[in-house]
């Protein structure tokens, strides 16, 4: 049973996929085609080096409803996601990784956008065979991090999702640099449901994450999302200064009491030493902040769109088209 | 049309017909060709064409757009050429053209190839009328996405009406046109010179020799069609087969146009022919696309081969994004149509016409012209013909 009274967008990004593309699509398009009349597929390049764009094209001739967004340069995930949300067009729209996700849930994950109203958050059964230190610094960010700035996701959370337009339309209203789509669905506070699904492998090993760029990413994501460590660092800063001012206290009243005032180095250096640790940790968070004020003040576009193109099916062969022409 | 077949009744003889100029295609542009070498040069001249009446096929199933230069923000060339000629479309054809109803252009904030400061400094370039839109217009667009609307000069024609015009002007002309007539081959005659064609009365099935000193191919979409059954080597072509939607709109759209530039959006203007709007998308609007050199199937074929499936659902909820006022847009049908582009001009603004003259044989002229108010631009290049021929 195909239901033609909704329109389904599936935003796919892509990197450096050329390798599993063919099969991902062929996958996609046979359980869209089985489920859904009305749909479309974007297929967003982040910038691939390899054979991404050719295969694409190829696949353009081969399946409708497809579309092709190259972006022009790398602009990271986050981005190659927003690239395709800003231009799909459906009531529910899902997006996808090409090499865990499997396009057989579909069906259940526009089922439960639809039946909330809201988003449907994929939860992988399974982690992808990633590093040991990876693991072990994504479920600390998670757990330590989630509870500190107020978003609360499973451990499993992946980037498959399904949104209801509505949702969505919120979620694209966050313009904001630093773009973690799992955290904005959290944010926005439309109800969420969870899906839980088998990661399927389609490239053995899988592609690697660094820690280094995980911990990088965690920075920005707590700094983009939250104004509490400025606060906490302002609270460490006035207390610092209570404590600077008990010093001073204490200096007078040696000054005012004690025949010789000369002595007591020590203390003076740890005090001193002591300041100027409070001082630079508030100025790194400061740094960290003046940083992003200045990136987001930029305003320069957060992508930039190289080419688009769409499915253009011709069948050649007089034969084939016989065919087309009795099944639909 | 009965003139039209009266004239075909008369002319099922087994004589060759003697002809100066044969003009394959009973499009706008066939018929202006056949009007000016008729009127101007007094040549003797008759027009085939594959349908039943005149102007039926790309120069009907289009968005009717008379453009007045708006819309080639990216090409300063064809925004000039296309004021000039949109005056004097409305100078001769004005009884065919619709200009009673409010045009706007918006300009999207993303993903637009202009900004809306470009374009103003295009448009006073070109000389085209720009006036900052009104609240209610404004009301109608999604302020979030859309930089700036104004309120401009464009207009509709009526394909219908112009048909008509065109079959009047060409009967007090004196140029017979043979309807239901297809053009099979041209080739260089045996004998004195000229062209000689072969054309099939579809109707009785007759084929019939034309003998013509200049054949004009003016087929559009089977441009290559007859060149490959002439075997004349194909022209770089480009096939789409193009949707427009027609669509019911609130009374308070009756009267109005609007086109979104300058990327994947969408127009939508008054179709007078029919008494509805015209509904087009760039993204949506192209349902398949080959190069005529890549494929062996005959176009027409093809294209009647298609079962399309209309996009107006597609069209309609992309368009909502920018333009929420449009909701209750109703479809009423869908004219599906085989356009044909020339592969250079797909990067750019450019719509050059083809004025293509063949070598082998000589004589045989293929035409494609992409909008049919630029059809004035082929004044001197048929000058041009005209005079090299007298000379030879």
């Amino acid at each position: 049973m195909t239901s033609a009274s909704y329109f389904v967008s599936i935003v796919v990004p892509l990197s450096e996929d050329a390798d599993i593309l063919r099969g991902f699509v062929d996958d996609l398009v046979e359980v869209l085609r089985a489920n859904w009349v009305n749909y479309e597929v974007v297929l967003v390049d982040d910038g691939s080096r390899d054979t991404t764009r050719s295969i694409a094209t190829e696949l353009l001739g081969r399946h409708e409803c497809l579309r092709y967004v190259r972006l022009s340069r790398r602009f990271g995930l986050e981005f190659a996601i927003l690239a395709g949300t800003d231009g799909v067009i459906g009531d529910v729209i899902v997006v996808l990784e090409p090499e865990s996700d499997p396009p057989a849930m579909l069906p259940e994950f526009v089922a439960t956008a639809r039946r909330s109203g809201g988003i449907a958050f994929g939860i992988r059964k399974r982690q992808l065979e990633q590093g040991g230190l990876y693991r072990v610094c994504r479920q600390l960010f998670i757990r330590v991090f989630g509870k500190l700035l107020d978003f609360d996701l499973p451990i499993g959370a992946s980037l498959y999702m399904a949104f209801t337009r509505q949702t969505l339309n919120a979620i694209m209203q966050i313009r904001d640099r630093t773009r973690e789509l799992r955290i904005f669905g959290s944010v926005v506070g439309f109800p969420r449901e969870f899906v839980e699904y088998e990661p399927v492998v389609r490239r053995t090993p899988p592609k690697r994450k660094s820690v280094s760029e995980g911990i990088e990413r965690a920075v920005s994501l707590v700094v983009a999302n939250s104004t509490r460590p400025l606060r906490y660092a302002a609270l460490l800063g006035v207390a610092a200064s209570g404590l600077n001012l008990l010093y001073l206290l204490y200096v007078f009243l040696v000054f005012l009491f004690k025949d010789h005032p000369a002595e007591g180095w020590v203390t003076t250096s740890v005090a001193v030493a002591g300041m100027f640790f409070v001082v630079f940790l508030i100025l790194t968070v400061f740094a960290e902040y003046f940083g992003r004020l200045l990136e987001e003040s930029r305003d320069r576009p957060h992508y930039f769109v190289a080419e688009e193109r769409s499915s253009s099916v011709v069948i050649a062969d007089e034969t084939r088209r016989n065919v087309v022409g009795e099944s639909q | 049309m009965v003139a039209g077949e009266s004239r075909t009744a008369a002319s099922r003889d087994a004589e060759p017909m003697e002809l100066d100029c044969a003009i394959v295609g009973g499009g706008m542009f066939g018929c202006w060709i056949a009007l000016h070498l008729a009127l101007r040069h007094g040549a003797r001249v008759a027009i085939f064409e594959r349908e039943s009446s005149l102007l039926r096929r790309a120069s009907y199933r289009n968005q009717a757009r008379v453009h007045n230069g708006y819309h080639y923000p990216r090409s300063i060339l064809t925004g000039l050429r296309s004021r000039v000629n949109s005056e004097r479309f409305l100078r001769e054809y004005g009884d065919c053209v619709d200009t009673e109803f409010a045009k706007y252009y918006a300009v999207a904030k993303m993903s637009s190839n202009v900004t809306a400061a470009q374009f103003e400094r295009f448009c006073s370039r070109i000389g085209a009328p720009l006036a900052p839109a009104d609240p209610v217009a404004l009301s109608w667009f999604d302020r979030e996405r859309i930089e700036r609307v104004w309120r401009v000069a464009e207009w509709a024609f009526d394909a219908d009406r112009l048909a008509q015009r065109m079959s009047q002007d060409l009967e007090a002309a004196r140029v017979p046109i043979l309807f239901r007539h297809v053009a099979q081959q041209v080739r260089g005659a045996e004998s004195g010179g000229g062209l000689e064609l072969e054309v099939t009365d579809l109707a009785t099935g007759t084929p019939r020799l034309v003998r013509s000193r200049l054949v004009f191919n003016a087929t559009y979409s089977d441009l290559n069609g007859l060149l490959s059954r002439s075997r004349v080597e194909k022209i770089a072509l480009k096939q789409e087969v193009a949707e427009i939607t027609l669509v019911e709109t609130p009374e308070a759209f009756r009267r109005v146009g609007v086109t979104l530039m300058c990327g994947p959006f969408f127009s939508f203007m008054p179709f007078p022919s029919r008494g509805l709007h015209s509904f087009s998308h760039v993204r949506y609007t192209p349902h398949r696309s080959w190069y005529d050199r890549d494929v062996s199937f005959d176009n027409q074929q093809y294209f009647e081969s298609l079962n399309e499936r209309s996009s107006w659902a597609a069209m309609q909820k992309d368009a909502l994004r920018y333009m929420p006022a449009i909701v209750d847009f109703k479809q009423h049908d869908a004219l599906f149509e085989l356009k044909t582009v020339l592969p250079q001009s797909e990067g750019d603004d450019s719509r050059p016409i083809l004025f293509r003259r063949h070598t082998t044989p000589r004589g045989l002229v293929s035409v494609l012209g992409g909008k049919i108010d630029n059809v004035f631009d082929l004044e001197r290049e048929i000058e041009d013909l005209l005079s090299e021929g007298a000379r030879a």
